[in-house]
């Protein structure tokens, strides 16, 4: 028999057919119609009633997420197609009506030749295709339940007449969570009967589900589980401050039940790939706000090891040293989590972009390493990307990409002509800048088109603000609109950079044509060059007062030049900010890279780390790169602004160690670093290093009882180590 | 100004927290198990770590008296003929080719000590001056000593203690912490294992006893040679003694001198390494017989 449109692609047909224009009302209605038809089931093993939208709801013909708005997933059409030819007609016209809506081609139908050089050079990258995380406010949602949440609506509604539809969205949002939660309730009742060994377990849910989300939560399961129904429904991004909306009510009641719902829902974190849940920190008083969830949760990521959610523990002055100690120990017996990011410097960071301490200090980690407030903001999302050696290359080759082989965009002189290290360095400042200017203008652009086509409305709904304006959640709803553009490749300049000084003109040993040319011809005929640049320690990493001032002035002058520009969400007060983490992506963009002055060759992966040293150029010690590091300003930082430091796993294991990566983390976070994460090193690192020692030239390991360089020791050794860290992972 | 051959910041395993280690170069002693044997002579001296050579040749073609011989996999290197130019270290891309020993003044010592400073609050942490022996330039370590001093940082020595009386008088003077070897409590052993006596070591531990400095006792315990339970009562007997001791720290052999003096091109002793299991006893023999606590350094 044939389907109805409606229930084949329910939530194309609805919002298609929904009579609003209003973007949120569309998606809201969609959304709607799919949480009627889908069939639903629980999982008892996750203790909680909710329902995974990575299956069902993104294998849809036509889908939407939270990061991607609204998008057609094609080979599920063509299923329906083929299955159904009498509607294929119909089906291809909703594809057409749902391609002309979706982001990724809407963006990809304004670029211009020069965009694409860029992208695809890498140069830069403007958030054309992600539309970013979130940490919704569960406080609120948890305080209010959806009946309360009505009413704020009702409030807020009678000062926008014209955002009526608006308004009628996030209701209609709102029932459809209720509509989700009772279709559970009633499946728990009907399943107590049908599944009797697992009968308490539903009846949990049952009871839970008659209170919440409606009414505000009572106790650690109805908490968990309004929580679960709706951070599931948007996605399962990030629970941000989880410890703190939640930590009351795990602090209530029967503590072994508590525990089991927190697991169950621990897993379940993993199984969908949750992205960033944080604990502890302080109030806007430097209070600490450690509790007994905070406590728990860590125990639950030593038991349990699991590289998701990436979990973020907030320090500061007044952090207890007990669970400091056991934050390092978890870290060092699993994946090297929690991350550590550091109050002191993150909170005033915030407040120098005019947010109030009653806030800075409610921030959350969403994404890998993306700062939002929560509840409050929507600046915690990847707005762009920008790759700094590329710009460097652009300097000393006019404009030239090395590996394309084209000239495009600003061009700055032939730095063979260049007469001192000023005017290269202004070159360079002058490349960064416009690049910078490119690339905010065209995160603008595409901000544009997720505020008209990919609002979550349940982020309408539990980001502050958004009721308030009567303005969607990508409209510049939210209290806080801030952008952050991510930095690639910066020590790889600074390293370029200091040689070129030393060897062109402080020694005078090459010209700048020279190195021009060499880097052109990848160091083809130029081996002593590209030996001597290689060998340099002019390395970032070292403590090398020289070297880490330059890579400081950069930072500086890079952050500060982000921040004159406005972002589309709040032309008025959002601002772009900077932030440092390369996630995985080293190999990828030393892929597109040209030679470069630090004595890299064309296409080598060996780019920096976030804000680390370029691999294998730290030969002074942790020391040594922690104060390296310290010569960025953190607090210049409006993102994650990353340092990785790398234990050996049984160096890390032992008192000693964890004493020193205490003492470490202590003298960093003293010194005003911002965020630190302790990798527990594994044995493809360690292979690695056997094959290439001249990259892991820092890499310090344990030794039976003290511990020392590894590519320094004999090859027996080293292969007994990677036997025993191979054996112990 | 002194003969050093390393700076070892983040130090962990000398003494309190995290230190800067300095080694000073040259030891009158010469223990068949030393883990140093580059520290040995007081002169510089090249190495040739075999294990990161990748037989490039770079050395061969710069050397001016011809010292690298590279065939058939190896890398020979002619110690009595190098002149220490420095040129295959140079050039050497993977590190292997090093010139062991430079001159370095205490000022720059305590400067680059103190550049640590910040991690030395947050651990409890100094500096430590090691060696080869510290008290072969003794001049040289109370001018480290009283340097780091006057930076207010903390101060220790890892010291064998073969010096005069006076030298111990004025090192416990200017350092907070002695971390002091006990190797062979038999005269006549310790003769044989290290050349000399251990009269005077014995006497300057008590020496500092007197004192009253504070002294962690490192106990090197070599299978077949001091492994046994004669020598065990012996470290019990001199702590159980002596009042300022504070812990002793078990040392168990392990090999990496061996490859270091092939390097050196030195002949090297062969001991065995003992397992986990088998240190864990040692430190629970020993430890039953001391009053202060006894651990491996972990």
């Amino acid at each position: 028999m044939t389907p109805k449109i409606a229930d084949l692609i329910p939530f194309g047909y609805a919002y298609r057919n929904c009579k609003s224009d209003d973007i949120t009302m569309k998606i809201a209605a969609g959304w709607h119609a799919f949480m009627e038809r889908i069939p639903i089931t629980i999982q008892t093993d996750s203790r909680l009633a909710f329902l995974d939208m990575n299956g069902p709801f993104y294998e849809q013909g036509i889908c939407f997420a939270y990061h991607s708005g609204v998008y057609v997933n094609h080979d599920k059409m063509e299923e329906y197609m083929e299955a159904y030819p009498e509607l294929a007609e119909e089906l291809r016209d909703y594809i057409e009506y749902f391609e002309q809506r979706d982001y990724h081609e809407l963006c990809n139908h304004t670029l211009v030749p020069l965009d694409i050089q860029l992208l695809s050079s890498k140069t830069l990258w403007g958030g054309h295709d992600w539309g970013g995380h979130s940490n919704p406010d569960y406080q609120m949602l948890l305080d209010l339940g959806t009946d309360g949440l009505r009413e704020k609506i009702a409030h807020y509604r009678g000062s926008h007449p014209e955002k009526s539809d608006f308004y009628d969205a996030l209701m209609l949002t709102l029932d459809t969570v209720d509509m989700l939660s009772e279709r559970y309730r009633l499946y728990a009742i009907e399943m107590m009967e049908k599944d009797a060994e697992n009968r308490a377990i539903y009846e949990r849910i049952a009871k839970a589900l008659e209170i919440v989300p409606k009414k505000p939560a009572v106790d650690f399961m109805t908490a968990c589980q309004s929580f679960a129904m709706v951070f599931f429904m948007d996605g399962n991004d990030s629970p941000g401050n989880f410890d703190q909306y939640c930590g009351k009510f795990f602090e209530m009641g029967d503590r072994e039940e508590n525990m089991e719902i927190l697991e169950g829902l621990w897993r379940e974190f993993k199984r969908v790939r949750t992205w960033n849940l944080c604990i502890s920190g302080s109030d806007e008083n430097w209070n600490d706000r450690t509790n007994e969830l905070s406590w728990a949760i860590l125990s639950l990521v030593e038991k349990y090891k699991f590289d998701t959610p990436n979990l973020t523990m907030r320090i500061h002055r007044n952090t207890p040293e007990d669970i400091l100690k056991y934050a390092v120990k978890v870290m060092s017996a699993g994946t090297g989590m929690p991350v550590l990011y550091n109050d002191e410097i993150v909170c005033p960071a915030l407040e120098d972009l005019g947010i109030p301490p009653c806030d800075s200090h409610m921030y959350a980690m969403n994404g890998c390493n993306q700062i939002d407030i929560q509840g409050k903001s929507h600046m915690g999302l990847e707005d762009g990307e920008i790759y700094v050696l590329k710009c460097l290359e652009r300097a000393l080759h006019n404009g030239k990409c090395l590996i394309k082989d084209e000239t495009f965009g600003l061009q700055t002189g032939d730095a063979r002509n260049f007469k001192s290290f000023d005017e290269l360095m202004t070159a360079f400042y002058a490349q960064l800048d416009w690049v910078v200017a490119y690339a905010t203008d065209m995160a603008n652009k595409y901000q544009k088109f997720f505020a008209e086509y990919g609002p979550s409305p349940i982020r309408s709904v539990l980001i502050q603000g958004c009721i308030e304006k009567g303005k969607n959640y990508k409209d510049g709803g939210p209290i806080y609109n801030h952008g952050q553009i991510l930095t690639e490749g910066l020590t790889d300049a600074i390293d370029s950079l200091a040689n070129i000084k030393h060897f062109v003109f402080d020694t005078h040993k090459y010209t700048m044509a020279e190195v021009v040319d060499a880097l052109e011809r990848d160091y083809e005929g130029y081996e002593e060059m590209y030996r001597d640049f290689k060998r340099s320690n002019l390395k970032f990493g070292n403590d090398i007062d020289e070297v880490d001032a330059l890579g400081g002035e950069i930072q500086r002058h890079f952050y500060s030049e982000l921040m004159k520009y406005h972002t589309y969400r709040d032309p008025v007060n959002g601002i772009y900010g900077g932030g440092l983490s390369t996630f995985n992506r080293t190999a990828a963009f030393g892929v597109w890279a040209g030679a470069s002055a630090n004595g890299r060759h064309k296409g080598d992966i060996m780019i920096s780390d976030s804000l680390g040293a370029v691999p294998g150029c730290d030969m002074n010690g942790p020391t040594a790169l922690i104060r390296s590091a310290l010569a960025y300003d953190h607090r210049l930082a409006k993102s994650g602004f990353v340092f990785q430091m790398k234990f050996e796993k049984e160096l890390f294991a032992s008192p000693k160690g964890q004493e020193s990566a205490l003492a470490l983390i202590k003298a960093y976070f003293a010194g005003g670093g911002q965020q630190m994460s302790i990798n527990v090193l594994d044995s493809a690192e360690l292979l690695d290093a056997m094959e290439h020692p001249e990259n892991h030239q820092n890499l310090v390991v344990r030794v039976g009882g003290y511990s020392d360089i590894f590519v320094n020791l004999p090859i027996g050794l080293r292969q007994n180590i990677i036997n025993r860290t191979m054996h112990s992972l | 100004m002194g003969k050093i051959f390393n700076i070892q910041r983040f130090s962990i395993h000398d003494g309190p927290g995290i230190r800067t280690t300095v080694f000073l170069k040259g030891c009158m002693l010469n223990c068949k198990w030393c883990h140093n044997p580059e520290s040995h002579s007081s002169e510089r001296q090249p190495i040739c770590r075999v294990a990161k050579c990748a037989l490039c040749g770079g050395c061969a073609a710069v050397c001016p008296n011809n010292c690298h011989e590279l065939t058939g996999g190896e890398h020979k290197l002619d110690f009595t003929a190098c002149i220490l130019c420095g040129e295959c270290a140079r050039i050497c891309p993977s590190g292997a080719m090093e010139i062991i020993g430079r001159e370095e003044t205490a000022e720059n010592i305590a400067s680059i000590a103190l550049r640590d400073e910040m991690f030395y609050k947050t651990s409890g942490g100094g500096v430590t001056v090691s060696g080869g022996e510290p008290f072969c330039q003794p001049e040289f370590l109370f001018e480290i000593l009283s340097s780091c001093k006057e930076h207010g940082l903390h101060t220790a020595i890892e010291t064998c203690g073969m010096t005069n009386e006076s030298n111990i008088r004025r090192a416990a003077e200017l350092c907070d912490l002695f971390l002091y070897d006990f190797k062979l409590g038999d005269d006549e052993l310790h003769r044989r294992y290290t050349g000399v006596s251990n009269r005077q070591i014995i006497a300057n531990l008590e020496l500092l006893c007197e004192l009253g400095k504070p002294v962690i006792l490192r106990c090197p315990i070599i299978p077949m040679v001091n492994d046994n339970t004669e020598h065990f009562r012996a470290i019990a007997g001199i702590v159980n003694r002596l009042s300022n001791i504070q812990m002793v720290e078990v040392e168990p052999y392990h090999s990496l001198g061996e490859a270091k003096s092939e390097g050196l091109g030195k002949e090297s002793n062969i001991f065995e390494t003992p397992n986990a299991e088998t240190v864990d006893k040692w430190i629970a023999e020993i430890g039953s017989m001391c009053r202060c606590p006894v651990a491996q350094n972990k």
